[in-house]
């Protein structure tokens, strides 16, 4: 059936293309246009000693995240790819556990480990000075243990597509290892390049205790016009009252995009080496689930080394919030004193979810080329500067209307994790999927008729787990919430931030927590819903004549 | 096209939600406030406020590093379609610097007939209550000799042993500001190279300052008296002195309440109002140790504080920050 004629193709795109439009391209644009459209903040863009100090310090701290993050990666994925049973399984539902937990929360667990127990290292000298060398690697390690699920995923699904049979003919001439390595060689560089870009966006830890990175920095040039570090010539302009003075928002909205410009430079360099090292792995477009020999089994040795990793990055955190808490533990207190703004935040996080899926269901009925690109931009520029963007889109007259509500929120949150419901769409898009596609099409079904009657039937479980991610991603978003502080509803995490300076504090570990067990639940369904997704695809693909009744119910 | 319409029905559907579930507008007995003012004093006034009053208060609290400075900014951003109605600053030159700019309006709170001027705005824009001060937070064991003045801060003794937060926002800005006006321009950038080359730490904020010299890393630091009041009540190891009591004084900060120029809910941002500028609300900042003294009873009875004109102090503000921030960093 030609495009032309198929108008249901048009009908099918327009939801991704709108969500896209609103929470991706624009932003993006502002973006381009603001920096364009104030020449005095250019001079932010070019790499004087300090910014390169500043460039060199991020890149540093957050490189050094992504390699221990990777080598802690390195066995989960193992078990992820190679693991059978139970612990494997486990292991995917447990896995991202970490990963969504608000990263100030997670790190503030961290702190309080610290907290407990820097006596044991103080006659060795070494003092969680602010800024000082531990507190930095304090920092580090924090997010380092957030972020250990990624690379650990990225290995796992290259190990289920590798080709089992050169891994056999590896073991066969004992270079099983070194085979191996080499096949991961591109996912443990992915995974080396995406931990960086994200911990780079962060700025919840490394704040409190006044480390200067550029996401910090960011975030200080939007909220007063004046950086937290010197040789700056904002500060130089004045913070207060003169030059860039704090009233004039698109001013420093203006600056602080340009602040973050070079570093996008380098998170755009690394989303390519991700992109090209993630490439590397694609033995085949479907995920193995068990069929390889059992001599490329996990060793029990690794499998250990996952549960101590496992128990390390996150039990000991969330352990070290429970013991540091002085009022004894109280589910019901806590829910009674931050139910409101918990419900707010899963609220807001539903929204997201529902814009998302929406573009979810509508690429893997039309999948719009370069859209997932466009999504990922937005991601790539970080929680900040989306949150910057929508502030100045928003805060004019005639779109208070948005302002004011939960839009907004919903906007950033689609705009920054709305590309893992694209790419779930776009799972949709593989060979199995392609052959359905094209059995149908060739019965003379229309583009809808054959999402309708053969994809979304199929590929329901996957496009909820997507969007249901993205709500679970939103609860715990700390860079865009901190800015954009929802009012309706008011959501937990702008007060986590204002509390995460307080060495101890039994609130901010209590909301911490109740933050930490209200996300699970989506994760687990998430996790859930995506195996029986698989399981269903499966069975469909199974001789499932499926695609040819498409067209005769259409 | 029957699908074409269900598949429309569907997306319509989902749009039709999103702004359902968006449209969570203020309650007609709703207040907004954005507040300087630390959340764990602040939010058992508001709730006594609401238990009082029965109307909800939705607070924005300031971040420690960035503290009332930005929600400053957020105020005047949004000047042309005010979100808030009630500002509650944690000291005076913001409110000075908003009033000036036409964000706030004018209300004397019927409560605050008894707070002396000096602890007003004079044309009504901000009144000021509870009373916060820059002190010295001593850890324990405190230093082998007494400390009594800001001065102290430059003895070599304590070289490398002395913290101060950043003063790009807050309280610090506002002191370093103070000093502009009481000492001069050249006295007080004298005093900070002093500090400097004495091995002084800039951290990110005041709770920052009182936990790091609770925690035996600094032995000196300065910072706000209730800063020291929280760390100690946390378990730190420190005591506060409030300096220079013999000379010529120490900062004395009020709390400052103002009304929002454009406010949806005028009549209850007035009642909260009132209700911050009474003497309850004041002895309850006193009780849980925000708040260290009343403006009723005058800063000169038990804090000898710094005379300071307001308004000069907000002049030279951007000047001073920019200035000390530079001479901390080494950079002038």
């Amino acid at each position: 059936m030609s495009f032309k004629k198929d108008r249901s193709s048009i009908l099918v795109a327009f939801p991704a293309v709108f969500v896209l439009t609103l929470c991706s391209v624009l932003p993006l644009y502002w973006m381009c246009w603001t920096v364009a459209a104030n020449p005095q903040v250019r001079a932010e863009l070019s790499l004087s000693a300090f910014r390169f100090e500043l460039l060199g310090r991020t890149l540093l701290y957050n490189g050094t995240v992504a390699i221990i993050a990777t080598a802690m990666g390195l066995p989960a994925g193992y078990v992820l790819g190679r693991g059978r049973g139970m612990i494997a399984r486990l292991l995917w539902v447990l896995l991202p556990a970490a990963l969504l937990l608000p990263s100030l929360s997670y790190a503030y667990g961290w702190a309080q480990f610290v907290r407990m127990y820097r006596h044991l290292v103080l006659p060795w000298g070494i003092t969680f000075r602010p800024n000082g060398a531990a507190d930095i690697l304090r920092c580090i390690w924090s997010l380092a243990a957030w972020l250990w699920a990624v690379p650990a995923g990225l290995i796992g699904l290259a190990l289920r597509r590798m080709d089992s049979n050169v891994q056999q003919q590896a073991v066969l001439d004992g270079a099983l290892h070194w085979v191996t390595f080499r096949q991961l060689l591109g996912p443990i560089i992915a995974s080396l390049a995406i931990v960086t870009i994200l911990a780079t966006q962060e700025f919840a830890v490394y704040e409190p205790t006044g480390i200067s990175v550029v996401a910090t920095e960011v975030r200080m040039v939007f909220d007063t016009g004046a950086m937290s570090s010197p040789d700056n010539s904002i500060t130089q302009s004045g913070a207060l009252g003169g030059g860039f003075a704090s009233s004039d928002q698109p001013q420093r909205a203006a600056a602080a995009v340009a602040t973050a410009a070079p570093l996008l430079a380098v998170t755009i360099l690394l989303a390519i080496a991700a992109a090209w090292g993630a490439g590397q792995t694609a033995g085949s477009e479907t995920v193995a689930t068990g069929d390889w020999p059992p001599v490329l089994d996990v060793s029990k040795v690794t499998v250990a080394i996952t549960i101590a990793l496992l128990l390390l990055n996150i039990g000991v955190p969330v352990l070290s919030l429970i013991r540091s808490l002085y009022v004894p533990l109280s589910p019901w207190t806590m829910w009674k004193e931050f139910g409101p703004k918990v419900q707010g935040a899963i609220l807001v996080a539903v929204e997201a979810s529902a814009f998302a899926l929406i573009a979810g269901f509508s690429s893997a009925g039309r999948w719009i080329r370069g859209s997932l690109a466009l999504a990922g931009a937005s991601f790539l520029i970080g929680g900040q500067l989306l949150a910057i963007a929508l502030i100045r889109i928003w805060n004019r007259p005639g779109l208070y209307w948005g302002y004011d509500t939960s839009i907004v929120p919903l906007i950033a949150y689609a705009g920054r994790f709305g590309w893992l419901a694209l790419a779930a769409g776009r799972a949709t898009w593989t060979r199995p999927w392609r052959e359905m596609r094209d059995v149908a099409s060739a019965d003379g079904a229309s583009t809808f008729q054959t999402a309708f009657w053969v994809i979304w039937p199929l590929a329901w479980p996957t496009l909820l787990a997507g969007g249901l991610v993205v709500g679970a991603l939103s609860m715990t978003e700390v860079p865009a919430t901190v800015l954009l502080m929802p009012e309706h509803p008011q959501v937990l995490t702008p007060t986590l931030m204002t509390w995460v300076h307080m060495v101890r504090y039994d609130a901010m570990i209590e909301a911490s927590l109740i933050m930490m067990a209200t996300v699970i639940v989506p994760a687990l369904v998430a996790v859930i819903l995506t195996g029986i997704g698989l399981r269903a695809l499966k069975a469909a693909m199974v001789g499932s004549p499926t695609a040819q009744t498409a067209s005769q119910r259409g | 096209m029957r699908q074409l319409k269900i598949l429309l029905t569907l997306f319509a559907l989902g749009l039709a939600i999103i702004p359902a579930g968006c449209n969570h507008g203020p309650e007609p007995e709703e207040i907004i406030v954005y507040c300087g003012v630390d959340e764990p004093y602040a939010s058992k006034v508001f709730a006594e406020f609401e238990k009082q009053s029965g109307i909800h208060v939705a607070v924005q609290y300031d971040i420690e590093s960035s503290k009332s400075v930005g929600l400053a900014g957020k105020l005047e951003a949004e000047s042309a379609h005010p979100r808030a109605d009630v500002w509650w600053g944690s000291e005076a030159f913001l409110s000075t610097r908003l009033a000036s700019e036409n964000i706030l309006e004018p209300y004397s709170p019927t409560t605050g007939t008894d707070i002396p001027p000096e602890f007003k705005d004079p044309q009504g824009y901000w009144t000021g209550i509870g009373l916060r001060a820059r002190v010295l937070a001593v850890s324990t064991p405190p230093p082998p000799f007494p400390i009594t003045g800001i001065e102290d801060l430059a003895d070599p003794r304590l070289k490398n042993k002395i913290c101060i937060s950043r003063p790009t926002a807050g309280a610090t800005g506002a002191h370093v500001a103070a000093l502009y006006v009481y000492w001069g321009r050249d006295k007080t950038i004298a005093f900070f190279h002093k500090l400097h080359d004495n091995g002084i730490a800039a951290l990110g904020g005041n709770a920052e300052v009182a936990d790091q010299v609770g925690n035996g890393v600094y032995s000196l630091g300065l910072t706000d008296s209730d800063d020291v009041s929280n760390s100690a009540a946390n378990g730190g190891k420190l005591s506060m002195v409030v300096p220079d009591q013999s000379t010529f004084g120490t900062l004395a900060m009020p709390t400052t309440i103002g009304l929002v120029r454009g406010t949806h809910h005028e009549q209850a941002a007035k009642k909260l109002i009132d209700f911050l500028a009474s003497k309850q609300v004041e002895q309850m900042l006193i009780d849980m140790k925000y708040a260290r003294w009343s403006v009723r009873g005058g800063a000169g009875q038990e804090i000898k504080a710094m005379k300071i004109d307001y308004r000069e102090a907000a002049k030279v503000y951007a000047q001073a920050q920019r200035e000390i921030t530079a001479i901390l960093d080494g950079r002038m």
